[in-house]
Order: structure tokens, then C-alpha cells, then sequence
């Protein structure tokens, strides 16, 4: 209710100055012809005056024209304006309705829009989500693309150096073989005590294995040198060693490729003959 | 040391070279055959421990260390020989026939291996229980050093003892090859020189004075049979068989220097061989038979010379220093052993005829009259101790010298037989 009577309040208002202005016009001897042009007002206040309730409009009651003309003509003029004002009312609520109308379908419109324009905003969130998710999974792909190039490339140089630690291993390896080697020799030649039978140009190969403590654990000959005793004599030089203590130094790589299993030539050399 | 690494890219292994070696002796230990109730007269388990360490190639383990007595191969222990360091040992078992003959059943195991290497059965009497002895001896050598064994053969050899009224008594004795069971051949109060064995063993060939002048004789050992062989003015001797027997080579002199001349036993014909103003001696056969060694001034010292039979093609043999004489071949025909003086003494040396390789082998005095065993292992020479004569022993390789026990007097020109069986 409050909020009717408030949206009442411009078109009493703008009635009352209305009439005013009629009475006016009449005083002056305003023509009719003119009445459209004034018609056309409404128009602006009815742009700005969405609804206008004639019955709640107060009237203000002219003073009795003692001239019945003049009353005639005043009653035909109000006739006038009242249909003047019927019709703007009418026009007035067409184009409220209008108004209305364009405002729901404007409404329905925007709404639609709106929904549209949600829908269309999902799915661009949509579209930029999988964009962005695109985007990521393209990120994330060249992410791991780089990674793994990253990965390649610090595998090869691990390679590199691991080659160049190879060669250089086995550099080291070489000097340790051959010094393990040497110790070898040495604790076998101390051992060997060849038979009088023994003969420059004699030979003889074993192949010897050694478990994980460097104790020998199998001495065979793969190539004898014809001489039985000449034989033996290697296969006990080997034999008494039992262990080849400092082998156990040596890195179990070290250990395990050149010492677990190795052959022997025994190719006298100090004999007189 | 030199050292070798190749890596066989076949089977990709590490190959280590062993080029030099010790030749310690081998470590061996004699399990007594008899250590309970004795049937035997003798020790053969001792004998066998003897001659195997006297060849300097074998150390023998004490029996009072041994921690068990195995008799046969089933019985061994390995352990028990492994911590006293044995490489082999030896283990036998003797049983009494019912014909009284004596069976020995003996073995040889490898203990590092452990493996039986040698199995056999000896049959004997109680009167050749040390032939036994130095059979095993021999075979238990062979398989070990790979070559025969010369326990079972025997040396000649000379002794000069003070009989009645200091007058010196010479014998020619044979004994084993150990010195045991030593025989008296002959005995002369006139000096007897260079005995020789003839290539079958049953006969020896000698010098003796008995008749006043030095003589060659030649005289069978199981008979004692003897024949003088020659009978001429001034020196005959240095008599030497040939492989074959059928010849002998001495020194005459009956043509006015010592000149060395061939024997042929079956026609008696003498043949003049070298024909020098100097002195050509103790000539000895190389082991085919084709050609002489002998010692000869002819150069201005005494050096060894060698001829060639047949063709009468004479070179030198022997560069270093001023004085090598008595040369002997060993049964290889390229090892030379010989007395050598290196600075006023004598020494016994090796000269390897194809390398050249020299070596003093001897560090004794006035060693003398090398002989080399058949099997070429070791060699006898007279050498002096104090003021007395004895017979030392040393390996061709100079590893062991022993001396031979002496019981009395001067022990000299010992002459080591053949094979005998």
C-alpha cells in the first residue's frame, strides 16, 4: 500500500498542474487547435510516469461557469481532456503494457540472454577450463618433454662420464690388475719347485678358480706339457698358496672379473735347459 | 721378475705367466711300513726317507711328527699331512709269505690334490730288504720328478787305509748308491786307479800297479774274474767303456806321449786316435758312441776337447779359464761335468754343450773325479776334508751336496754304475 501511495504522488501532482495549466489556457482564450499540441505533453510526462490511476486523481473542481456556452464548452472541453485523458490512459497503458510487455520480453530477453549468456559463459568457462587445461596438459607435456630431454641429456653425460670413469677405470684397473697380478706371480713362482724333469720351452696352463675369500678352490689343467711330474709341479705351486690373501683388497668388481677365475702359464725360464 | 699379461679374448680371462720358480725341495713324508710288530730286518720306510732327501729334491718329515701311520690309501688323512706341510706322502704295508718271501704292498698320495698317484707290490727276501727300500725309492722318484730314480744302482770307488807298518792297503769296493752294503773287489798293496763301469754293470775295468807298472784290468763282479787288458812300457790308463761294450778307450803312452787310443774287445786291436806332441787324456765316450771327449794341453792348458770318430773332426769344447780336465757326460749327452780351477782351487763344473751355460757346482777343495748317475739327477767327485780323502754327492743343479759316510781312511775315483735292473 505504502508503495502505491508513494507512486501516486508524481501524477497528482503533475494532474494538478494540468489543470492549472487549463485554467490558464482557458483565461487566455486558448484554441482547441492547440489541445493536440498539448497532448503530445503527456507523452513526455508519460514517459517518465509509468502508471497513472485517473479515478485516485483529485479532482479540482472549476468554479461553476455562468456562461452555459462557456459551461458547454467546458464540459466538452473536459469531455476532451477526459477522453484526452482516457485515451492517454489507454495509450498510457498500452504503453504500459507495452512497456510491461517489452520490459518481460526485454526481461525474458535478458533473461534468455542472460541464460544464454551464462550458458555461453559456462561453456567458454568451459572451452577456456579445457583450453586451460589443454594448455596445462600441453604445459605439463613439455614439462615432462623437457624433463625427460633433461633426464636424457644428464643420462648421456652420466653415460659420458661414466665412460671416460671407465677408461679411466680401467686405466686404474689395468695398473691394479697388473700389480695383483704381479702378487700372484710372485706368491706362485715362490711355490714352484719344478722337478729336475722340468725343461726349457715347457708348458703348462691351468685354470684356476678362487672363491669369494681368494682360496683356490679348483686347479686344472687345460694344457699339459706332456711331462706328468712337470704338471704337478704347477698344479702344487698353485695349491700351496691355499689362499691369495691380498686379493681380498681388491673391490668385489675388481675381484669377481679378473681374479674369481683366471689361467695360469707355467713357462719356465731360469732352467739351464 | 718378468711379467706377462695377456687377456684371451676367447674365453676373456686374466692369464698370468709364472716364468721362475724356487725348486725348493718337495716335502714328503714316509709313513712307517712296520710301526708295530717287526717283521723285517730292516727299516725300509727309513731307507726310502734317506734316499729320497739324499737326492736333495725331497725333504722327509720327521716320523716322530707324523700324527697318524697309514698303510694304505683308505687309511689316509689327508688333514693329518696337510698341517705338517707334506706335499706326498708314501704308506706301505709288508706281509710275510707262506714261502717266507717278503710282500711289500706300497703307495704315494698327493696331499694338496688328494689323489692316489702310484700303487705297486714289491716282492723281496729278507736278504734284499734295502732293494726294496731303494725300488720304492726309485718309484716313488719317478712319479714325482719325472725322472728314474737311481736308488738301485751302485758306486765304485778306490780307498787307500794304513795297513800293517803304515804301509797304505788299496781296495776296490762296490756299495749302493747310498754307501750301504759296501764289497770289498780287490784289495792291493800297489796302487789301483779310475775303476769304470762296463755298460751292462757286471764288470768293472781298473788300473792297478800289482805288477809293478800301471795295467788296465777288467774283472766281472759276481765271480770275481779278472784279465789284464793291457801290458805296455809306460802309462797305461783312464780306461773307458763304450756304450755298446764292444770297445774300450784308454791313454797309452808306449809311443812316447800319452796318446789316446780305442780297444776293440773282441779282436784286441788297439787304434791310435790322437796323434799331439801334448797330452791327450781321459778320454769318455758322448752317449751314442760316435765320438770321444778328452782333456788336452795342446792349447797350452788343459782344456776338453771333442772328436768326432769317424771323421777325425777335433774342436774345443772348453773356453773358460785355464784349466778344465776330467770332463764326464751326463746320459743327456749335452751336459758336461768336468774339474775346473777358479783361482787356485778345483771345482766341480757343469758346461751345457748346446747353450753353453757354465756353473760351478761345488764349493769344496780339491774336488776331483766327477761321476754322474745314470739317471744325470746328481754326480759323485772325490774331494778332501782336512787332511782326508771322501766322496761327496751334489745335484746336477747344485741344489743339495752331501758327503758319503767314509768308515776308514781315503776315499777316492768313485765311479757310478749303469742302471743295473
Amino acid at each position: 500500500m505504502k508503495r502505491s501511495a508513494t507512486s501516486y504522488t508524481w501524477p497528482v501532482i503533475a494532474s494538478v498542474l494540468l489543470h492549472g495549466a487549463l485554467v490558464a489556457l482557458i483565461v487566455v482564450g486558448w484554441t482547441p487547435s492547440s489541445d493536440k499540441r498539448r497532448v503530445i505533453q503527456p507523452k513526455y510526462v508519460e514517459a517518465t510516469l509509468l502508471t497513472l490511476d485517473p479515478a485516485k486523481v483529485p479532482q479540482i473542481q472549476d468554479k461553476p461557469k455562468e456562461d452555459k456556452a462557456a459551461r458547454e464548452q467546458e464540459r466538452r472541453r473536459q469531455e476532451a481532456v477526459r477522453r484526452q485523458q482516457e485515451q492517454a490512459r489507454r495509450e498510457q497503458q498500452a504503453k504500459e503494457e507495452a512497456a510491461r510487455k517489452a520490459k518481460a520480453e526485454a526481461e525474458r530477453k535478458a533473461k534468455i540472454e542472460a541464460e544464454r549468456k551464462a550458458k555461453a559463459l559456462a561453456e567458454q568457462k568451459a572451452r577456456e577450463e579445457a583450453e586451460r587445461k589443454r594448455q596445462e596438459e600441453l604445459k605439463r607435456q613439455q614439462a615432462e618433454k623437457a624433463r625427460q630431454e633433461k633426464l636424457r641429456r644428464e643420462q648421456e653425460l652420466a653415460r659420458a662420464l661414466a665412460t671416460e670413469q671407465a677408461a679411466q677405470d680401467s686405466a686404474a684397473s689395468a695398473e691394479t690388475i697388473g700389480s695383483y697380478s704381479g702378487y700372484i706371480q710372485d706368491r706362485i713362482a715362490s711355490n714352484w719347485s719344478r722337478p729336475p724333469s722340468a725343461r726349457l720351452g715347457m708348458e703348462v696352463e691351468l685354470d684356476i678358480q678362487l672363491d669369494g675369500q681368494a682360496r683356490v678352490i679348483s686347479v686344472v689343467v687345460v694344457k699339459s706339457s706332456g711331462n706328468a711330474a712337470f704338471d704337478r709341479s704347477a698344479e702344487q705351486a698353485v695349491r700351496r698358496v691355499e689362499q691369495f690373501t691380498r686379493l681380498k683388497e681388491l673391490d668385489r668388481g675388481t675381484f669377481e672379473r679378473n681374479f674369481r677365475r683366471f689361467t695360469l702359464v707355467f713357462r719356465p725360464e731360469d732352467l739351464r735347459f | 721378475m718378468f711379467l706377462s699379461l695377456t687377456v684371451l679374448s676367447a674365453r676373456a680371462e686374466l692369464t698370468i705367466e709364472i716364468t721362475h720358480g724356487v725348486d725348493n725341495p718337495t716335502v714328503i713324508a714316509v709313513s712307517p711300513i712296520e710301526s708295530g710288530q717287526r717283521i723285517l730286518p730292516e727299516d725300509i720306510s727309513q731307507i726310502v726317507s734317506a734316499d729320497l732327501e739324499r737326492s736333495g729334491l725331497f725333504q722327509a718329515i720327521d716320523r716322530s711328527n707324523m700324527l697318524s701311520f697309514p698303510r694304505t690309501s683308505g687309511e689316509v688323512y689327508y688333514r693329518d699331512w696337510r698341517v705338517l706341510g707334506a706335499q706326498y706322502l708314501v704308506y706301505g704295508n709288508a706281509e710275510r709269505q707262506q714261502d717266507g718271501r717278503i710282500k711289500v704292498t706300497f703307495g704315494l698320495n698327493e696331499i694338496l690334490g688328494e689323489k692316489a698317484v702310484l700303487s705297486q707290490v714289491v716282492y723281496g727276501t729278507d736278504g734284499n730288504i734295502r732293494d726294496i727300500a731303494h725300488y720304492i725309492s726309485d718309484k716313488v722318484y719317478e712319479a714325482i720328478t719325472g725322472i728314474r730314480g737311481a736308488f738301485s744302482t751302485r758306486i765304485a770307488y778306490v780307498t787307500a787305509t794304513p795297513g800293517r807298518n803304515n804301509q797304505l792297503v788299496y781296495r776296490l769296493m762296490v756299495a749302493d748308491a747310498d754307501g750301504a752294503r759296501e764289497r770289498m773287489m780287490l784289495e792291493s798293496r800297489e796302487p789301483l786307479m779310475s775303476p769304470t763301469w762296463s755298460p751292462d754293470g757286471k764288470e768293472l775295468a781298473y788300473v792297478s800297479f800289482e805288477t809293478g807298472r800301471p795295467a788296465v784290468f777288467r774283472q766281472r763282479l759276481n765271480d770275481a774274474t779278472r784279465e789284464q787288458l793291457t801290458n805296455f812300457k809306460g802309462l797305461n790308463g783312464a780306461p773307458a767303456w763304450s756304450p755298446d761294450g764292444r770297445k774300450m778307450a784308454l791313454v797309452l803312452s808306449k809311443d812316447g806321449n800319452p796318446e789316446i787310443y780305442v780297444l776293440d774287445m773282441a779282436t784286441r786291436q788297439f787304434t791310435r786316435i790322437t796323434n799331439h806332441f801334448a797330452i791327450d787324456t781321459e778320454p769318455n765316450w758322448t752317449p751314442d758312441g760316435k765320438a770321444l771327449i778328452f782333456t788336452s794341453d795342446r792349447g797350452g792348458s788343459p782344456q776338453i776337447y771333442k772328436m768326432v770318430l769317424a771323421t777325425g773332426a777335433m774342436e774345443r769344447v772348453t773356453f773358460r779359464g785355464s784349466y778344465n780336465a776330467r770332463p764326464r757326460l751326463a746320459p743327456d749327452g749335452r751336459t758336461l761335468v768336468l774339474v775346473h780351477r777358479d783361482g787356485g782351487q778345483f771345482h766341480i763344473a757343469s758346461q751345457d754343450l748346446i747353450s753353453g751355460d757354465f756353473r760351478i757346482l761345488t764349493s769344496t777343495f780339491l774336488d776331483e773325479s766327477p761321476t754322474v748317475a745314470p739317471n744325470g739327477a746328481m754326480l759323485l767327485y772325490a774331494t778332501k776334508r782336512g787332511s782326508k780323502n771322501l766322496l761327496a754327492a751334489v745335484s746336477i743343479d747344485a741344489g743339495v751336496k752331501f758327503l758319503l759316510p767314509s768308515r776308514e781312511g781315503d776315499v777316492r775315483e768313485p765311479a757310478w754304475s749303469p742302471f743295473l735292473n
